[in-house]
């Protein structure tokens, strides 16, 4: 299930994406190459951040451009399916059900995610653990706190290894501790395969991301790493950080 | 079908919350239905498939309110990346859900047999009719699911199992549906009163049924696949859930109903016999009921026992089949409880003073006043003595009355007072009178020739 098979290509090749809800352009020419690693995507609200994740976790489908994941169309029947069972997803709002438990939760999308019969067992125990849930693993999803209910979605998304992990504010809810913990299975996660995090917090960019990119009115405005986005705030005086000041200069230049 | 879904959504979807309701339902459609003091499979299995009239609908709320789930649950994106056909996961939830009541259904079944099997006393039980009223159930849970897909609303699920209701208690008997769909309709079908064990229930009346349902059933989930764009298998999935239904309604004809049962149905058997007066003879399946019914006819018959006319014999008779033969009491019933050894006593003395009706299986024809006055007098001293009425508004319901719309209510009053007065008249003669009276007027009584005044 690792990533080999992705080491020596770019996971996801966007190229023009443009996708339109009605009259509003929501993303308008997006190009976007991403390896290895984790990758950050910063960007205020609106900006299509979330539009772009919904789109490479192939809920949608393109308006325009063209979209290559992990090697494979998405726009073929065969290979989407196939691009799918490599792929982890994490939305923004986490829909569940309240009457299962966190086990068969996250059993049911091993199962839907065609991870193998024999092989379910272990990947439902080993994504609850990554996620420090194992002493409610028998827990229903309805007595859970938000923070915990966040944590059962990473599990639901990691749990067949993917090669592809695309998450929505996944550390909205999280405590620090959770959050440091989390962080740290980012890192892990990238060494093998590709992450994308979209993201308001600017300190889980800086520690957990190789590359990030910045979104702002439907287009990526910047594209490097931490470093690179913190140079850009040098001259900025907004932001309690480095990395905010930067992210707040490329947003200023974007809009002006 | 993948056994682990299908396994998570079983213990966890809405169903297995609603089984207690469920088998709430179940008993209460069918707990009355126990059989007392004997056992009639067929009736049996009739009554039990007749539960599906409440499961069925509440089979399709349940589903119906299942496959909304998705959407209520804002699951809808994240459902949408796994790979696993979206059909695949969508019958796993109604299968899960379905399960639960055509278990209820199951159960609640099993307990009536197993209570029945207790005091039976003939055959067994057929399977068809708890065949269809099962199938009916799943099909009620295809319908709903169906309708919760393409509406995924809250309020979907009391609306399709209130319109199933209603389709289901209403085709049989609206005259706007065709016949043939009247025929398939399950209610039609296990909703038969009277004497089915005598001409039995061939398996081929409940076949076009059994395919008709499979049909509605496979097109229902066909049309949810179509929703996925699987116009292949989908597609040959509603061409055959199509072509049951079609074979279904070709399969059906109004003589394989149960009311069109022709005398070539009539299931053979050997009758169990008692009675001191004349034989009274039942069909095995009724024997427990045979020695309260026989002391009943035996009560009734003893006062014209041997005049020459009377009934010599009583059995049951399947009234679909035109009149009993000559010199045979139709027992319309056979006693299992007191309310139906009042009816028969009425039915029986009608019988014993010539009134028609009762002889052909229709509603009795009303009696002459002097059928009226030996009918009643009959049936007080047999010992079944109801309050005799005072007016003829009282006596309404009443058969052993006569009838005759061209007289006022006043008319009718008087008409009843000296019938009530005769009847005292006659039951103040001595035995030895009663019976000489009897042998000497019996053929003229019963041939309708007999006024008031010729009565002692």
């Amino acid at each position: 299930m690792a990533g080999l098979m992705v080491t020596n290509q770019r996971a996801v090749q966007v190229r023009g994406l443009t996708q339109r809800f009605g009259r509003t352009e929501v993303l308008r020419g997006v190009d976007l190459e991403i390896g290895n690693g984790v990758f950050g995507l910063l960007g205020p609200n609106g900006a299509g951040k979330t539009t772009l994740l919904r789109t490479l976790a192939t809920v949608i489908q393109p308006a325009g451009g063209t979209v290559r994941l992990l090697g494979r169309d998405p726009g073929n029947d065969t290979e989407r399916r196939q691009l799918r069972r490599r792929l982890g997803y994490l939305p923004q709002a986490l829909g569940y059900y309240p009457g299962f438990t966190v086990s068969e939760f996250v059993e049911y999308f091993a199962l839907l995610k065609e991870v193998p019969a024999r092989e379910v067992r272990l990947a439902v125990a080993r994504a609850i653990e990554r996620v420090g849930l194992e002493d409610r693993a028998k827990s229903k999803l309805k007595t859970l706190s938000g923070g915990m209910l966040r944590r059962v979605g990473i599990a639901q998304a990691i749990v067949n290894e993917p090669d592809l992990l695309l998450l929505d504010e996944p550390t909205a809810g999280l405590d620090p501790e959770q959050r440091v913990g989390f962080r740290a299975m980012l890192r892990e996660i990238g060494t093998h395969g590709t992450v994308v995090v979209s993201t308001h917090l600017i300190e889980d960019v800086a520690v957990a991301c190789a590359e990030v990119g910045l979104m702002a009115n439907g287009r990526i405005v910047f594209r490097g790493t931490p470093c690179q986005l913190t140079a850009r705030g040098t001259e900025f005086n907004l932001g309690d950080s480095d990395l905010e000041r930067g992210y707040g200069a490329v947003l200023a230049g974007a809009r002006a | 079908m993948n056994a682990r879904l299908l396994r998570i959504e079983t213990r966890r979807g809405v169903g297995v919350a609603a089984f207690p309701v469920l088998i709430g339902l179940a008993w209460w459609s069918t707990h009355d239905r126990l059989p007392r003091g004997g056992t009639v499979w067929l009736d049996l299995s009739l009554n039990i498939g007749s539960s599906m009239l409440f499961l069925a609908p509440a089979a399709a709320a349940l589903t119906a309110w299942m496959a909304g789930r998705d959407r209520r649950r804002r699951m809808d994106d994240l459902l949408a990346t796994t790979p696993l056909p979206p059909i695949r996961r969508e019958l796993a939830t109604w299968a899960g859900t379905s399960l639960w009541p055509a278990l209820a259904y199951l159960a609640a079944g099993s307990y009536v047999m197993v209570m029945a099997m207790r005091e039976a006393t003939w055959g067994g039980p057929p399977l068809s009719p708890i065949l269809v009223g099962l199938l009916t159930v799943v099909m009620g849970a295809a319908v709903g699911f169906t309708a919760g897909t393409l509406v995924p609303s809250r309020f979907t699920a009391p609306l399709v199992a209130i319109a199933l209701f209603f389709s289901l208690g209403w085709m049989p008997n609206a005259e706007v549906v065709p016949w043939r769909l009247r025929l398939l309709s399950p209610l039609h079908f296990l909703d038969f009163e009277g004497y089915t064990v005598l001409f039995g229930l061939k398996p081929d009346r409940g076949g076009p049924i059994a395919v008709w349902l499979v049909g509605i059933t496979i097109s229902a989930l066909a049309i949810v696949a179509f929703r996925h764009g699987l116009s292949g298998r989908a597609g040959a999935a509603l061409t055959i859930g199509v072509g049951l239904i079609v074979a279904g309604l070709a399969l059906t004809s109004p003589d394989r109903t149960m009311d069109h049962a022709a005398a070539a149905d009539v299931v053979p058997y050997a009758p169990v016999c008692g009675g001191t007066a004349i034989p009274v003879c039942v069909h095995p399946a009724y024997e427990a009921w045979l020695p309260r019914t026989a002391r009943l006819v035996d009560s009734l018959v003893s006062p014209l026992a041997g005049i020459p006319g009377v009934p010599e014999r009583a059995t049951q008779y399947a009234s679909q089949f035109g009149p009993p033969p000559v010199g045979t009491l139709n027992l319309q019933w056979v006693i299992d409880d007191d309310r139906l050894e009042y009816w028969l006593s009425q039915s029986i003395a009608l019988e014993l003073v010539g009134a028609a009706g009762s002889r052909h299986g229709s509603s009795p024809a009303p009696p002459q006043p002097s059928q009226s006055v030996v009918a009643i007098w009959l049936i007080r001293q047999a010992g079944q003595d109801p309050a005799l009425p005072e007016t003829f508004v009282e006596a309404v319901e009443w058969d052993l009355l006569p009838f005759t719309p061209e007289l006022t209510l006043d008319q009718r009053n008087t008409e009843l007072r000296d019938i009530m007065d005769a009847v005292n008249r006659f039951a103040a003669l001595d035995v030895a009178s009663q019976r000489a009276w009897l042998e000497a007027h019996y053929s003229d009584l019963v041939a309708g020739r007999l006024h008031l005044k010729d009565l002692p």
